[in-house]
């Protein structure tokens, strides 16, 4: 069952060669010069490296800063990626159903694909203002009831909230895509069961959707940790008070502000290998429970 | 048969179904006899599913009756009616291992692991399913899949079975197979039968009585003879046969009906158009000598199917007919042909409603004893 | 569709509203504010009533900042990132789906493992690459000191690809999520396509051009859309490789829009004008476009 027909040695090489060299040059060489400086220490006035062994890592290990980061880092992964299933799984089981709104529902619930996580940040920040946003009202009443400058909770919220906005569309396809995909038929004969509705849900629909689920949480949480740097850099900048210090942005300070380059390519070597165990993990313990023959 | 009597009836009556206006199906009633293996028979689009979707209660009627027995079952959901059903591309979950599928609607009714152990063991034993219990609906082949949603449906005993053209999906070979396994089936559980099926030869062989559905109304609801023998209406005539009836335009000027412009094909008083129908198999061809009342005809096209041959033969006036002859007997197409048309086998049809009108010709009568 | 569901449809469909209203709420708060004046504005703070002021600030935005240049880079590079990305996609799960050499498996692994990690992770590095292209090239040729001892000193190649829309656009076209997607897809294809062409006497490019191109249109659109969208949004790369306000895109110049205005209290009206300039190119691309995204996407989890 494959398409595989031509026999060239190395027609398929050249082919795939641009690929390649973007890959070699914007991928791999970077993931590769990450470890590389992990090891080494920029030699002062330019010029070259030297290798420092485990220093970097003793010293980024001991930073309070870089735990509590990559705690946040990892809390916010899973309640960022949780949260916005959970809301997308919601709607598409109701998008699923032939109701009315549905069709403008399918199209309206795509948007927010199109407003950058920045922009995102930039949008809901100013709804939150507590005195020019929505919640301004509220605040005149009761001061200081909402205030995510000063209150780290109010802030988590706010940003739980915008990714969660920005985050519905592309899992609520890939669901709702995955419900559809399941035949009509089964449903009838569930019925004929005498499987109710909520039955139904639990014992077809869910374990059916598995795979995309499956899809949706890979996906979610890598597309949380890297959307978390457009909100944190037009929301908080870290604030209030380091509250939302979260790795990906604490190593562009570093980086980029600090010019720390092998503190910053520390962190992110182990950020790295951080990401691709989740991810290793998650192919290795989930994906061969969710495949199953339609 | 104890079991038949158990099982209760179905009667629809003056059951509607429209979906936005149009309706499917106008207006039905029928009375479908407990214990028998009733056969809904139609071409795509007649309603038959839907028919069989509002009996299982998949579908909601949009007036009219169902009652299963003297309950009133229209208004209930299908869990509390009673009936199973086997779906045309078997429905299995691909996620449950077969025994589960076929114990899934035992959980649902919240029987213990115990029963449910024993029932769908005495089941699997029936089918030949012990060995597969543990397997995915994915790793069986298509007729072990019919098997456990046949399964599915009766380990509920049901007194209702519904099967919503279980077999279109399989080979020839298999069809036939299971065609028989079904027929076995039903003597053995004795459950009311409903069958769903554009396939005249699984209407023939498994009903006991076939209802013969277009555009949702009834043309025929009747024994299988009785549908091929007396057929009710051109529909029902064409429906059924293969090769189909003849069915030729005529008009009777008062000594016989003829095709206009062709031969006389019967004698009659009659008189106006009518439509006459006769099977391929009851013309005679002959060569040569002009039987008594033969017919002249040019060959067309000749078919050889091996057991029998099919002849298309053309009357003055451009009327085709085809004609089906037994294996062995041979014709010389280049000595002049006749047909003839046995009296007692021709069929007569209102022009317009296309309705039978029974014992058209005097002699008719004697056709039912020839094949009870 | 089965039982009666009314209460069930009437649940989805608050879900549904719920949903939609969530959705629309944030967008419909933008375009009224920036439909005020910032008079208006600092008067009425907050407000739901739409003003009159919507293409006033269009125009001051439009004179006041650098976002109408930004726009166009946002036009150049997102094109640029998702033509590069269905080309180099195209080529490869060619490749990788119609050969049957035995180094291809191998190759696929390689591009599509670059999913895993996305360029927020590895920005210091990427950055580091894109200011001198020649790294590689001096790396080799430094090896064991060898040009140092050929040539007198050692290889110090520049080629600095920051600030320049191929700096831009190149590092986001490194990842393969549409090889995954079109190998997919090829996937789907008769089988024999590829033997039938062979029979007629097209050699595998001929077969590349004249059969699979014309046959990958609509995917390929698809793919286009999705990723001209995806490379429009993005932020962290383009806020890097791009130091000066000409060169960075518009969501970068939009969030640098705040701290530039002077004002105690922000002119959001202005900002608010921004964001509905930055977003109205792709917001208008996936709400017409919307069923061949959707399509497009569907068939990279098959």
């Amino acid at each position: 069952m494959s398409n595989a027909f031509f026999r060239n040695r190395w027609l398929p090489f050249w082919l795939a060669s641009p690929q390649l060299l973007v890959m070699f040059l914007f991928f791999y060489l970077p993931v590769f010069l990450a470890f590389f400086w992990a090891f080494h220490l920029e030699r002062p006035f330019g010029g070259g490296s030297q290798f420092v062994g485990w220093a970097n890592f003793q010293r980024v290990l001991a930073d309070q800063e870089f735990w509590a980061a990559l705690r946040r880092t990892v809390v916010y992964m899973l309640l960022a990626s949780g949260s916005s299933i959970l809301v997308a799984l919601i709607l598409a089981l109701a998008a699923d159903r032939a109701v009315r709104l549905s069709p403008l529902a399918r199209n309206l619930l795509i948007w927010p694909k199109a407003v950058a996580i920045a922009s995102v940040g930039v949008i809901f920040l100013f709804i939150f203002n507590p005195f020019l946003g929505v919640l301004a009202p509220l605040n005149e009443v009761f001061p200081g009831i909402w205030n995510p400058r000063i209150n780290p909770l109010h802030t988590w919220i706010m940003i739980y909230i915008a990714n969660i906005w920005s985050a519905i569309p592309f899992t609520f396809i890939i669901l709702l895509t995955g419900l559809q995909a399941i035949p009509e038929t089964l449903h009838k004969a569930a019925a004929m069961d005498g499987a109710g509705p909520w039955r139904r849900l639990r014992d077809i629909q869910l374990p059916l959707l598995t795979p995309q689920l499956f899809v949706a949480v890979v996906l979610e949480v890598a597309d949380s940790l890297s959307g978390s740097f457009g909100l944190i850099d037009t929301m908080t900048q870290g604030g209030p008070g380091g509250a939302t210090n979260m790795l990906v942005y604490k190593i562009y300070v570093d980086g980029f502000k600090a010019y720390d380059l092998s503190g910053a390519a520390t962190q992110t070597a182990m950020l790295m290998v951080v990401v691709a165990g989740i991810t290793a993990l998650q192919y290795l313990f989930l994906e061969k429970r969710v495949k199953y023959e339609r | 048969m104890t079991k038949a009597t158990r099982a209760a009836g179905i009667s629809l009556a003056e059951l509607t179904k429209s979906y936005d206006g149009a309706d499917v199906i106008p207006e039905l009633t029928a009375e479908l006899v407990g214990g028998q293996f009733t056969v809904i028979l139609g071409p795509s689009g007649c309603g038959k599913s839907t028919l069989l979707n509002m009996i299982a209660g998949l579908e909601r009627v949009s007036g009219g009756t169902i009652r299963f027995g003297e309950r009133e079952v229209q208004d209930l959901e299908p869990k509390h009616r009673g009936c199973a059903m086997v779906f045309q591309n078997y429905a299995l979950y691909p996620h449950m291992s077969v025994f589960r599928n076929i114990a899934y609607s035992l959980k649902v009714a919240g029987l213990s692991k115990a029963e449910q152990r024993e029932r769908v063991g005495r089941v699997a034993k029936m089918l030949g399913l012990t060995d597969l219990l543990d397997r995915r609906p994915g790793q069986l082949s298509g007729g072990q899949r019919q098997r456990v949603a046949i399964g599915r449906a009766i380990v509920r005993e049901p007194s209702v079975l519904l099967f919503d053209e279980p077999l279109s999906n399989l080979d020839a070979q298999l069809r036939h197979d299971m065609r028989i396994e079904l027929a076995e089936l039903h003597r053995r559980i004795g459950a009311t039968t409903v069958f769903v099926t554009h396939d005249q030869v699984e209407a023939m062989t498994l009903a006991d009585r076939i209802l013969v559905l277009n555009q949702g109304r009834i043309e025929q609801f009747d024994a299988p003879r009785e549908i091929y023998h007396r057929p009710a209406s051109v529909f029902v005539a064409q429906f059924i046969g293969a090769p189909p009836m003849n069915i030729l335009s005529v008009t009777g000027n008062g000594t016989g009906l003829r095709v206009p412009g062709g031969p006389l094909l019967v004698r009659s008083p009659r008189r106006g158009d009518f439509r006459l129908g006769i099977r391929p198999e009851d013309i005679t061809l002959s060569a040569g000598e002009p039987l008594p009342d033969g017919i002249p005809v040019t060959p067309v096209h000749r078919e050889d199917l091996g057991s029998h041959n099919v002849v298309t033969v053309r009357l003055d006036g451009g009327a085709k007919l085809r004609v089906t002859m037994p294996f062995g007997s041979s014709l010389d197409e280049n000595s002049d042909l006749f047909i003839s048309l046995p009296r007692h086998r021709l069929h007569l049809f209102e022009p317009e409603s296309g309705r039978a009108i029974r014992n058209a010709f005097e002699d008719q009568k004697a056709r039912k004893e020839e094949y009870v | 569709m089965i039982e009666n569901a009314r209460s069930i449809d009437r649940t989805a469909t608050v879900l549904l509203l719920l949903g939609s209203v969530f959705v629309l709420l944030p967008l419909a708060f933008v375009a009224i504010t920036a439909t005020q004046s910032y008079g208006d504005f600092l008067r009425n703070n907050f407000s739901l009533l739409p003003g009159t002021h919507f293409w006033d600030n269009v125009a001051a935005v439009w004179s006041l900042t650098d976002l109408p240049r930004q726009i166009m880079n946002s036009v150049i590079v997102a094109a640029l990132v998702s033509g590069g990305k269905c080309f180099l996609a195209f080529t490869t799960a060619y490749a990788v789906v119609f050969f049957r050499t035995r180094y291809v498996p191998l190759v696929y692994a390689a591009v599509v493992a670059s999913i895993m990690l996305p360029i927020e992770l590895r920005v210091i590095t990427v950055y580091q690459v894109a200011s001198n292209l020649a790294l590689p090239v001096n790396a080799a040729a430094n090896t064991g000191g060898l040009w140092a001892v050929l040539f007198g000193a050692p290889l110090d190649l520049q080629l600095n690809a920051l600030d320049s829309y191929a700096g831009i656009a190149l590092p986001l076209m490194a990842q393969g999520a549409g090889t995954l997607i079109l190998v997919q897809f090829f996937k789907t294809l008769p089988r024999d396509l590829a033997r039938a062409a062979t029979m007629d006497g097209a050699g595998p490019l001929r077969f590349m051009a004249d059969v699979l191109l014309p046959l990958s249109k609509g995917p390929l659109l698809s793919l286009f859309i999705y990723f001209f969208i995806g490379g429009w949004v993005d932020y962290m790369w383009p806020l890097v490789a791009a130091s000066s306000p000409e060169m960075q895109t518009a969501v970068v110049g939009l969030a640098r829009l705040g701290p530039g205005m002077e004002e105690d209290i922000p002119n959001y009206p202005l900002e608010m004008t921004g964001a509905i300039m930055v977003t109205v190119i792709p917001l208008v691309l996936i709400a017409l476009t919307q069923r061949r995204i959707v399509r497009g996407l569907a068939l990279s989890e098959k």
